[in-house]
């Protein structure tokens, strides 16, 4: 029998779960030991709720004067514009206030909202921020996580760990070197109205999938709408009960994408994916009672 | 607009009546029977009339508190005392000068329709005060802690029994919904077997009040607290609430005791210590760590409940699990590579859920953390008096709180571990 080292905790608002096929208990202890620190100070930094975080404290003073940033945080915001250009605005950090409108206030939409990322002066010389009005919020979302398996891909390119598992909540997920019995990790996109069913299947091997979805499942198990996803392009809720999943080598791109994908329509979807090397995309739409299946790929 | 507080009142009392239903909430908490009984709420032909005697900081609260509840359960603040002239001329405003008002405390009690009193004045006040109320035929509600020495709470107790009146404790965590259902939760087994409990209560200031200019000889009235003639400073202030809970929790009493106190930032001619440590022993060999500190606010208050299963943190509301479950797909994913079988690691299904920021850490204990705990207790004590009785679990929670939190002030200074005397034993 092959021994497994399996440990977790939670962060970023979901259960964080390691895989190890048994290599050494003292090291993966201690390797696990390392990504928790990491992730968590990755939160810490980058939580939009917590009232220690950066991004906190940027979002209650920049609309008032500039904000200090350090390197690591310019770095991610100038990042994140990048993103939002790549995807031609698809992703962009600064819906979060017309989700907590409509979460307060029902709807699909809320008054005046829209994307405020030309709102944001990012000064890269100064690396200091500030917002051109009291609207602007930054929620980097699933960014953090996408972020974070980053640099736990590059801690373990450093470790003697050749073999690993990943996931935050099953819906960020790095796979590392091969399953044992295996020459990948594989990994299924369930078909809600049929578990025994895999809609697609994805190989993994040095590289992540990521899944968005705009639903979850209620205590009598039906699929309800849940408004997490806005685009940015119309500011409303995506309504349409669909979920996106995207593979991609670099974690942090299909975090992006995987949002992305979620509020643009297929054919600018091929257009964001003649933008990045290597992506393999899914999309499930559950409108019609039964899952349409959409496949995306672009390999160079 | 409905006051929050009747809002919140009315949850409460449904958190109540559901637990009429479960012998262990009751068995762990039994001074909330009088809740589910309506007959003691209100009564029009029988207004409970309260006197209040210490109307200083905690007794203008406990004041203010009785009056937003005074309308809807038939109260009347009958009269108030104080023998500071600021505390009484501010009691007199406070009662629009409704209540009679007097500089002694034997005067109120000399009023013939007085059912009960409030006493909230300095700690050393609290024995004497209390045994006069109670043999005067009025019940008692005081203050933590109960005395300023062991032998005087063990009075109060006695005092207590003999006289029949009730005597309740103000410590109104044992109203607290959160502790509440943090008590239903431990006692059905969800944090296992209590083996350990942390506590600390840290702020960061000189603890003074502000003494008149031109007036020293008022220095040691108004600040009685850090004074040991008068108080125990840290360990009968803050360890007592603290300690409180972590009995209550383990629903037994220390063994022993050993301590530790220091003064060695606010030499302003106090003489009560300005850290402490402590660590207690419980019968089953469980211990409760203590430190309370005035230099620094960081860590602030907090109790952990640290069990084989999980743990707690009752100041935050929250619960922590050992052994979350572990998902489907990675359990599935484990058990494939123990057996050498490889397959699809499945992902998306019904039981999964995408992922939002909106989760926090942990799990809140209950849901009902917004109701004040200050009132409820009052309300508690109105009720009981109408009743006639309360539950005697409250002073015995208050005696064993307090002598113990004196027990680790001798401790500390004899540097010996030390265990209550069964003389004292209640």
């Amino acid at each position: 029998m092959i021994r497994v080292y399996h440990n977790s905790f939670f962060a970023m608002g979901s259960r964080f779960n390691a895989v190890f096929p048994f290599y050494n208990q003292d090291i993966c202890e201690h390797i696990f030991h390392l990504i928790q620190i990491e992730v968590l100070r990755i939160e810490s930094k980058l939580s939009y709720f917590n009232p220690a975080s950066e991004v906190y404290k940027i979002n209650m003073t920049a609309c008032k004067s500039f904000v200090k940033l350090d390197n690591e945080l310019l770095s991610i915001l100038e990042t994140c514009m990048d993103y939002s250009e790549k995807t031609f605005g698809a992703y962009d950090i600064t819906l979060r206030p017309i989700i907590e409108y409509i979460e307060a206030f029902g709807g699909t939409s809320a008054p005046a909202g829209r994307s405020y990322l030309n709102q944001i002066e990012l000064d890269s010389v100064n690396k200091s921020i500030r917002f051109g009005c009291d609207k602007v919020k930054i929620d980097f979302g699933g960014f953090g996580k996408g972020y974070a398996l980053e640099k736990i891909k590059s801690l373990l390119d450093n470790s003697p760990i050749e073999n690993a598992f990943i996931s935050f909540g099953e819906s960020s997920i790095y796979a590392k070197g091969m399953h044992p019995c295996g020459d990948y990790w594989q990994v299924g996109i369930k078909n809600f109205y049929n578990a025994e069913d895999s809609l697609y299947t994805f190989k993994l091997s040095d590289n992540s999938i990521s899944t968005s979805g705009n639903y979850y499942v209620d205590d009598s198990g039906q699929l309800c709408s849940k408004v997490n996803v806005i685009n940015p392009l119309t500011g409303r809720a995506v309504d349409e009960l669909s979920a996106v999943s995207i593979k991609s080598n670099s974690p942090l791109e299909a975090e992006i994408l995987s949002t992305a994908f979620l509020v643009m329509e297929d054919e600018q979807n091929y257009k964001i994916m003649d933008r990045f090397k290597n992506i393999e995309a899914v999309k499930i739409l559950y409108n019609e009672n039964k899952p349409i299946k959409k496949y995306f790929s672009r390999t160079y | 607009m409905e006051d929050l507080f009747y809002i919140n009142r009315r949850e409460f009392f449904k958190k109540i009546s559901l637990f009429a239903g479960s012998s262990i909430a009751l068995a762990s908490m039994p001074w909330l029977k009088i809740f589910n009984d309506d007959i003691y709420a209100k009564s029009v032909s029988d207004k409970v009339r309260l006197g209040f005697i210490g109307i200083g900081d905690r007794g203008s609260a406990l004041l203010l508190n009785v009056q937003a509840i005074a309308k809807p359960l038939n109260v009347e603040i009958a009269a108030i005392c104080d023998n500071y002239e600021p505390n009484y001329q501010r009691a007199i405003k406070f009662t629009s000068g409704k209540a009679k008002a007097f500089y002694n405390y034997l005067d109120l009690l000399n009023m013939k329709d007085i059912d009960g009193v409030v006493i909230a004045t300095p700690l050393h006040e609290h024995s004497r005060m209390t045994i006069d109320a109670l043999n005067a035929g009025v019940h008692v509600f005081c203050e933590k802690s109960m005395a300023r020495s062991i032998e005087d709470s063990k009075k109060m107790y006695d005092e207590h029994l003999r006289t029949k009146r009730i005597l309740q404790i103000g410590h109104q965590r044992v109203f607290s919904p959160v502790y509440l259902d943090a008590i239903q939760k431990i006692r059905r087994g969800d944090l296992g077997q209590i083996t350990h409990m942390r506590a600390y209560w840290h702020r960061n200031g000189n603890w003074r009040r502000p003494v008149p200019e031109g007036k020293p000889e008022l220095e040691k009235k108004i600040n009685w607290r850090l004074y040991n003639i008068f108080s125990a400073g840290l360990f009968t202030e803050l360890l007592s609430h603290q300690l409180q809970v972590a009995n209550w929790i383990k629903d037994s009493f220390p063994a022993s005791v050993v301590a530790n106190g220091n003064l060695i930032y606010w030499k302003d001619g106090r003489d009560v210590y300005d850290h402490i440590s402590c660590l207690y022993y419980y019968p089953d060999d469980s211990q409760f760590i203590y430190d309370s500190i005035t230099t620094n606010k960081h860590y602030g208050c907090e109790e952990q409940i640290l069990g084989s299963k999980g743990s707690m943190e009752l100041e935050l509301n929250k619960v922590y699990s050992e052994s979350p479950p572990t998902p489907p797909a990675i359990q599935q994913l484990i058990n494939d590579i123990e057996k050498d079988v490889f397959k699809t690691i499945p992902i998306g299904g019904a039981s999964w859920v995408p992922e939002t920021a909106i989760n926090t850490k942990g799990d809140y204990i209950s849901d009902n953390y917004k109701m004040d705990e200050t009132k409820l207790q009052l309300e508690a004590f109105v009720r009981y008096i109408r009743k006639g009785n309360a539950p005697e679990e409250l002073p015995v929670q208050g005696y064993y709180s307090t002598v113990w939190s004196l027990l680790a002030e001798q401790a500390a200074k004899t540097q010996q571990r030390l265990s209550l005397d069964d003389k004292y034993r209640i």
